[in-house]
């Protein structure tokens, strides 16, 4: 029986066909992908073969007519937070920010990439400030800015990777995500952490290296079937001028320093579409392409990037963790022993938990090098075989989001029509209790769809990184064995969290 | 220029605008009864009539976190479960001042019961506009420094 704000996990025998599958599902790719050579996945389809498309991304409107509502609604969330009713589940702030959009963000990048980064807000208003028109090209000197070079050291996404974790702190060991106040405070400071760099250095340095939403989306949108590249990498190599990247009378210069003739990933591209606006020879174009194609290609794996996608993997498990009943009496054990508060017993277990995932798969990487017989550094092995995680981090937070957004996406309804609890009714749904989007028999499917599509994904990629990293046949067979065993620890362990029962984000 | 008139603007009308906003309520309460604390959250009561709240008291186990899963009596009655951990009780509060309801908890033979006091106080807007009068003071400052640096640069 379903007791308020508590959702049961997927039944046991579920979790065990879920675990078999699993199991199959390993073997079975395993044996496919070594009897064959790597296939390549090259098509594309350029949606900007559409000629209105094409005119709309290179219109100046494009951009702004996007972010002029959402920067709307995150005004209405700052509002609502600070003068609203400190009730999560009555108040639009909480609702729409922790409910709504921090759930479907996910989705959004599975299948659109870095869309989000298009209309996000806090980039809109520091684009705004900077320039001091809403559409309108404003010549480089005129910027509101002082163009300071950003510093040498923290060109590296490790100040993203630090903000997630003080993020996630905040959101598990604060409460943030049931408070509307402590919900509209952490909106406005990171507007002025977006504002500030903004105006003080060239480009926009926090998209780039600070921003840990645009970060782990960006490392998520290696996966996504969009991508914005060049068209031909020949008319870029006689290209002069580098507009993409300098800008021109009629795009500004790329905000986070990409160049088109350089670009192959998804994750630093904002989609801000400037590129389109400025390229003279039309090169530019939005592909449709394979799920996971950057990974499957991964031309420069870096070190810090590798760190995020490990702590991405370790931290949405942890969120997991803390929503089940286990973690109650775990927490408790430690205070007794300790003799230490909740918080801080909540912090030793976050950082436990942060060590112990890249502590076992620095293990694994040192087993891979001896099974391999050597030949490659463990450093680089560690680099490399950190990607095809990232489809198990990204498949298990859809996993656990499903289940969020469609058991608890129905309480837009009632605080739309009363977004500050004040007993409004705009639209005649305050008040109601609509019916939750999904049933849980549905959800525990689409769950357990998720974490097996994210673990076909990554012994995918995880093959083709071991051939990447490896150039001998043989050696990257054996040094892929000790990684499949951690992939198939890591998918499991995402099904055992699934099949708890989860404490929900506005039940308090 | 302009942007950074707009927010000089907003930072100097703040507090007379903040003066002028209808006040919050806040309660304070800190009961703990048994391991379990207890939370109380205003809730405006439907329709809004001379702001009136109804209340929800909500019970938690003090170290770890949990919520407290037996029955909650209020009034002597069992009352209805609001949320996860919050239980509505069957009061109307129209304005500030000092409140006390019985309140049990019962979980199987263990049963554990306090008047449960709380005073609501009035908030002004000010108080909650503070943290973001020192994000807009800052973000004002820096503007104001880059606008004076552009133009010695």
């Amino acid at each position: 029986m379903e007791m308020e704000g508590v959702m049961p996990g997927i039944p046991g025998s579920l979790l065990i066909a879920g675990a078999v599958l699993l199991l199959l599902l390993t073997f079975g790719i395993v044996e496919y992908v070594e009897r064959r050579r790597p296939a390549e996945l090259g098509w594309r389809y350029d949606l900007l073969r559409f000629a209105p498309l094409r005119r709309a991304l290179e219109s100046r409107l494009f951009q702004p007519l996007l972010q002029v509502p959402v920067v709307g609604l995150f005004f209405l969330i700052i509002a609502a937070g600070l003068f609203g009713v400190q009730q999560a589940d009555r108040n639009i702030a909480t609702v729409l920010t922790w409910v709504v959009w921090w759930a479907l963000i996910v989705f959004f990048i599975l299948f659109a990439g870095k869309v989000w980064c298009t209309i996000c807000p806090w980039n809109a208003v520091s684009d705004w400030l900077r320039r001091r028109t809403l559409w309108r090209r404003v010549e480089d000197e005129r910027l509101f800015t002082l163009n300071l070079r950003w510093p040498r050291r923290l060109k590296n996404i490790y100040l993203a990777t630090l903000l997630f974790l003080v993020l996630t702190w905040l959101e598990l060991g604060f409460g943030v995500t049931t408070s509307p106040a402590m919900t509209a405070y952490l909106g406005l400071l990171i507007l002025a952490m977006a504002v500030v760099p903004a105006v003080l250095f060239e480009g926009k340095p926090f998209c780039r290296y600070a921003c840990l939403v645009g970060r782990i989306s960006g490392l998520y949108a290696m996966f996504s079937p969009l991508e914005l590249r060049s068209r031909s990498r020949d008319v870029c190599r006689r290209c002069r001028g580098k507009d993409c990247h300098r800008g021109n009378e009629r795009g500004y210069p790329c905000p986070t320093f990409e160049r088109l003739d350089t670009m192959d990933a998804n994750t630093y591209c904002i989609l801000c579409t400037e590129c389109v606006k400025s390229c003279r020879h039309r090169n530019v174009s939005l592909n449709l392409r394979p799920f996971a194609a950057d990974l499957f290609s991964l031309r420069r794996p870096r070190k810090d990037e590798a760190y995020l996608s490990l702590v991405m993997l370790s931290m949405t498990s942890f969120h997991g963790i803390t929503m089940t009943p286990q973690w109650f009496s775990w927490n408790l054990k430690l205070q007794e022993v300790l003799g230490v508060s909740y918080r801080v017993a909540f912090t030793i277990m976050m950082l436990l938990v942060l060590a112990a995932f890249p502590a076992v798969y620095y293990g694994i990487c040192v087993l891979s090098k001896l099974a391999a017989g050597g030949g490659v550094e463990v450093s680089r092995i560690f680099i490399n075989y950190a990607y095809p995680i990232l489809p198990i981090a990204l498949f298990y937070h859809l996993a656990h989001n499903t289940m969020h957004f469609f058991r608890e996406g129905q309480k837009l309804l009632p605080v739309l029509s009363d977004p500050f609890g004040w007993g409004w009714n705009l639209f005649g749904t305050a008040g109601t209790s609509p019916e939750p989007l999904l049933s849980f028999t549905a959800i525990w499917y689409l769950q357990v769809f998720f974490i097996l599509a994210g673990h076909v994904f990554s012994i995918l990629v995880a093959s083709r990184v071991a051939r990447l990293t490896f150039p001998e046949q043989r050696a990257a067979f054996r040094s892929l064995l000790p990684q499949l065993g951690v992939l198939v620890g890591y998918s499991a362990f995402s099904l055992w969290l699934i099949a708890q029962p989860m404490v929900m984000r506005t039940a308090m | 220029m302009r942007a950074l008139g707009v927010l000089l603007v907003l930072l100097l009308t703040a507090p007379l605008v903040s003066a002028h906003l209808p006040p919050g309520y806040k309660l304070r309460v800190a009961a703990q009864v048994g391991e379990y604390e207890l939370r109380v959250v205003l809730v405006p009561a439907k329709p809004v009539v001379n702001q009136s709240f109804e209340v929800v008291v909500g019970a938690v186990n003090a170290r770890t976190k949990e919520p407290f899963s037996g029955v909650v009596l209020v009034n002597g009655t069992p009352a209805r479960r609001f949320s996860m951990a919050f239980y509505e009780v069957n009061l109307s509060i129209g304005e500030t001042g000092r409140y006390t309801v019985p309140v049990e908890l019962v979980e199987g033979h263990k049963r554990l019961g306090l008047n449960l006091s709380f005073e609501v106080v009035e908030q002004s807007a000010g108080a909650r506009l503070l943290l973001p009068a020192i994000i807009l003071l800052v973000l004002t400052a820096v503007l104001g420094a880059v606008w004076l640096l552009r133009g010695r640069r």
